[in-house]
């Protein structure tokens, strides 16, 4: 070979090199320049992964400590489709152990158009354990939280629920969700070849959900519960509502709806058994609202307790005839009778002495027509008709609490103002959040010290001698009004069918520590306040004076159950 | 040089070595956090109200009598 050629072949291999290396160079350049950010991307999420750490939701406790919502761990079973060989054989397997519709699965399973499916979200771990050892391809688990009620449907109209999100949706789950639910944490994880964790970068660490602590007592809870399902039941009403409430502090200790729901099964429920009525729906209180006028006529100084009136048994106010609800002839009462034998010939002529402007500004001063503040979301403020939209007939309606829509939680809260020596404290559930303290709740003046002292004396003969001898308690002095109030026809004309029958009560009366408000939507078979809702005030009375504190002292110990007979009628 | 280079990888597997420990402690976090929520599940279902009052009725325990109740007031200094 001459040395011609020699030198063309070792130039041809230099370009042969001077290419490849220049190829290589133009490569690299590429990958590390222009691709550099895309492979860099994944590659880190070949090794590392940014995961979400769900925060705990707090948990909602009664006054005692005592759990009413926690979160509770449960499996979420998910399936990627594509990897699932066999979706009709899986499918029986799944369904089998969780417990689920085999024809719904298999169809979940077979959508290879997903490569993620829920199987069961938020699935009981035991049941998903068993599923996990049957080694299925194509399936995933993963831990989640779930929200658990643990005494099921106690106080479930006031707690609400959280959704499969774990985000409040109803009640004071959702009014408290911002600090219940805390704030989710992120992490990154880098991973070895196999998948196992060999470091973690904690971006930010979560921040577990705060605990609620209620006004409630679970006991006191069961029990109002217990004793509105047998009113329900004995009266076969459409519902009913109790309200016990501490006046002193304005906590509320029950808020119980009858029909209830167990929070657990929320989906299931109709809708509105799942309204705190309490707290969402209006009703004409009829009778019961005659303490507003009475109040207002004694803190007017018009009248003292021991004025007298003569009174017709009908009175004629505008275009419209009020009688009172058992026949009698003429009489002379007092200001305490007419509220004893919860007369409307009385009640309206103490209206008219005190007159249309008055009258309303006394209604607006114990709160009515406006929220009263309550904790609770979807308040109703009621309705009142402004005053300058009055007619003739109105100062008919409105002392004896009809053509005005209240809601259980105002008429409790006035009540619980008379109790508490004249001043009213704004109702509410919650006692502290997290490590917080209790929150002094607003307070206002409605009514002076000897006003209240004066009402309670006379609600105190309602139940000795007057409409309200069946919400007696043996032991304690009982001072409280009956009402029963016809409901409105959708013909816009009263009912003659349909009442709602109440009665709220102070115990003990020497001494208030309780407000106790139970109203009766639609009983049959009787009507009246002091036949329908008065023994169940009663049952809620005698078990919660014995249970508070270890047991009230008896204000009355001279009295007994068989004193107690019914002689009125509204 | 070699020394240092050894060192640098010692360091290195103590850090890994720890985060795997981490790792575990974490599954054990859950685990206890789990075993925790479902004791407070139990407790709370044990102290229901209406399951006392009846295993209270089951042994014939009946609601007292208010009107048979005597409370006794003891004056503060008493003994």
């Amino acid at each position: 070979m001459s040395a011609r050629v020699a030198n063309r072949r070792i130039r041809l291999l230099l370009a042969v090199f001077g290419l490849a290396f220049a190829i290589a160079f133009l490569r690299a350049a590429w990958l590390q320049g222009v691709r550099a950010g895309s492979f860099g991307r994944l590659a880190a999420s070949q090794h590392s992964e940014e995961v979400t750490i769900p925060a705990a939701r707090g948990t909602i406790y009664d006054r005692g400590g005592v759990q009413l919502a926690i979160g509770e761990q449960a499996t979420t079973v998910f399936a990627d489709p594509r990897l699932v060989r066999d979706p009709r054989r899986e499918a029986a397997v799944v369904a089998q152990v969780m417990h689920l519709d085999p024809s719904q699965v298999a169809t979940e399973l077979a959508d290879r158009a997903h490569g993620f499916v829920y199987v069961a979200r938020k699935a009981d771990p035991a049941l998903a354990a068993k599923l996990k050892l049957r080694h299925l391809p194509g399936l995933g688990f993963y831990p989640e939280e779930r929200r658990f009620y643990p005494q099921g449907a106690l106080a479930s109209q006031v707690l609400g629920y959280a959704g499969v999100d774990n985000h409040g949706l109803a009640g004071l789950e959702l009014s408290l969700d911002k600090a219940l639910a805390g704030r989710p944490g992120r992490e990154r994880i880098v991973k070895d070849a196999s998948g196992q964790a060999i470091d973690t970068v904690q971006s930010q660490t979560e921040r577990d959900g705060s605990d609620v602590y209620l006004t409630l007592d679970h006991t006191i809870q069961a029990n109002a519960q217990a004793v509105l399902k047998q009113t329900v039941a004995r009266w076969q009403a459409k519902s009913a509502t109790a309200i016990v409430l501490d006046p002193r502090t304005g906590g509320v200790l029950a808020m119980a709806v009858a029909p209830g729901f167990d929070a657990n099964i929320y989906p299931q429920i109709w809708r509105g058994y799942q309204r705190n009525r309490a707290v969402t729906d209006t009703y004409e209180p009829g009778s019961t609202f005659k303490l507003m006028t009475v109040s207002g006529a004694l803190s007017d100084r018009l009248v003292t307790p021991a004025t007298s009136f003569v009174l017709q048994y009908s009175i004629h106010v505008a275009d419209r005839i009020i009688h009172d609800a058992e026949p009698r002839g003429t009489e002379t009462m007092t200001v305490a009778q007419i509220l004893s034998r919860s007369s409307n010939v009385g009640a309206i002529t103490l209206a008219e002495k005190l007159g249309q402007h008055r009258l309303a500004q006394w209604i607006s001063r114990f709160g009515f027509g406006r929220p009263t503040g309550i904790d609770y979301p979807g308040e109703s403020p009621g309705i009142v008709v402004p005053e300058r939209q009055w007619s003739g007939s109105t100062i008919g309606n409105v002392p004896i609490g009809q053509g005005i829509a209240v809601t259980p939680i105002q008429m409790a809260s006035a009540y619980a103002a008379i109790a508490n020596r004249g001043i009213w404290v704004r109702p509410h559930l919650v006692d502290h959040v997290g490590d917080g303290r209790s929150v002094f709740e607003p307070r206002h003046r409605i009514v002076t010290r000897r006003v209240s002292k004066q009402v309670l004396a006379m609600l105190k003969n309602v139940v000795l001698d007057g409409t309200g001898t069946l919400a007696a308690v043996p032991g304690y002095q009982v001072a409280g009004k009956t009402g029963t109030a016809a409901k409105v026809d959708p013909d816009g004309t009263y009912s003659d069918s349909r009442y709602v029958a109440s009665f709220i009560g102070v115990v003990p009366a020497s001494r208030p520590r309780l407000v106790i408000l139970v109203s009766v939507d639609e009983p049959r078979g009787a009507i009246w306040g002091g036949v329908v809702a008065a023994p169940a005030f009663s049952q809620i009375a005698r078990f919660d004076l014995q249970y508070l504190d270890g047991g009230i002292t008896p204000d009355a110990p001279w009295t007994s159950t068989s004193s107690s007979t019914y002689t009125g009628s509204p | 040089m070699a020394i240092l280079l050894a060192g640098i990888v010692a360091l290195n597997v103590a850090v890994l070595r720890l985060n795997v420990q981490l790792d575990k402690l974490n599954v054990e976090r859950t685990q206890l956090r789990s075993e925790k929520q479902a004791m407070a599940a139990q407790l709370s279902l044990a102290a229901a109200s209406p399951r006392i009052q009846s295993l209270a009725r089951r042994e014939g325990l009946v609601q007292a009598d208010p009107t048979q109740t005597t409370y006794v007031r003891i004056r503060p200094g008493s003994r």
